[in-house]
């Protein structure tokens, strides 16, 4: 998967995940709507992981999982490089 | 003993009347839901809530609006 589909991805889950924890503010006691929250958060994490183990850190605290300081490396997500 | 507590407890009691005086928000059911790559293009998960500005303020889809009027 290339960078930007891989960035994509994680934040499709992302939006999702978020848009049912919205849908959970008002329905806490939705059993399936719940099950779905936690199967999308799972989703997430993994889509995040596995950005950042090819593509570097998202966050600056992910950077502490890193062997490294990588934090500064790469383009920045407002640059050209990183929109290619 | 205390109320439980019911989210989805109307607030008039009878909503169904139309009552007037009273405002109230039918509570959203949990149906179809996009998935996450389709919902991030529609900007939401569940197809009821994707309407576009003309869809919104005219006739719901229920009713035949909707079409690009």
């Amino acid at each position: 998967m290339s960078k930007t589909e891989c960035l994509k991805q994680l934040q499709s889950y992302r939006f999702a995940a978020y848009d049912m924890l919205l849908y959970l503010d008002t329905h806490p006691t939705d059993k399936k709507a719940f099950a779905m929250y936690k199967e999308l958060v799972e989703k997430m994490k993994k889509a995040k992981m596995e950005y950042e183990k090819n593509y570097g850190p998202l966050t600056p605290f992910s950077a502490a999982k890193f062997g490294e300081f990588t934090w500064l490396e790469g383009p920045w997500p407002w640059e050209k490089e990183a929109n290619a | 003993m205390e109320k439980e507590m019911n989210y989805n407890a109307p607030s008039c009691i009878y909503p169904a009347c139309g009552c007037v005086g009273y405002g109230y928000v039918p509570v959203q059911e949990m149906g179809e839901t996009f998935c996450p790559m389709t919902a991030l293009q529609n900007g939401t998960i569940f197809p009821e809530l994707e309407l576009t500005i003309c869809e919104y303020g005219t006739v719901c889809k229920k009713w035949g609006g909707g079409a690009d009027v």
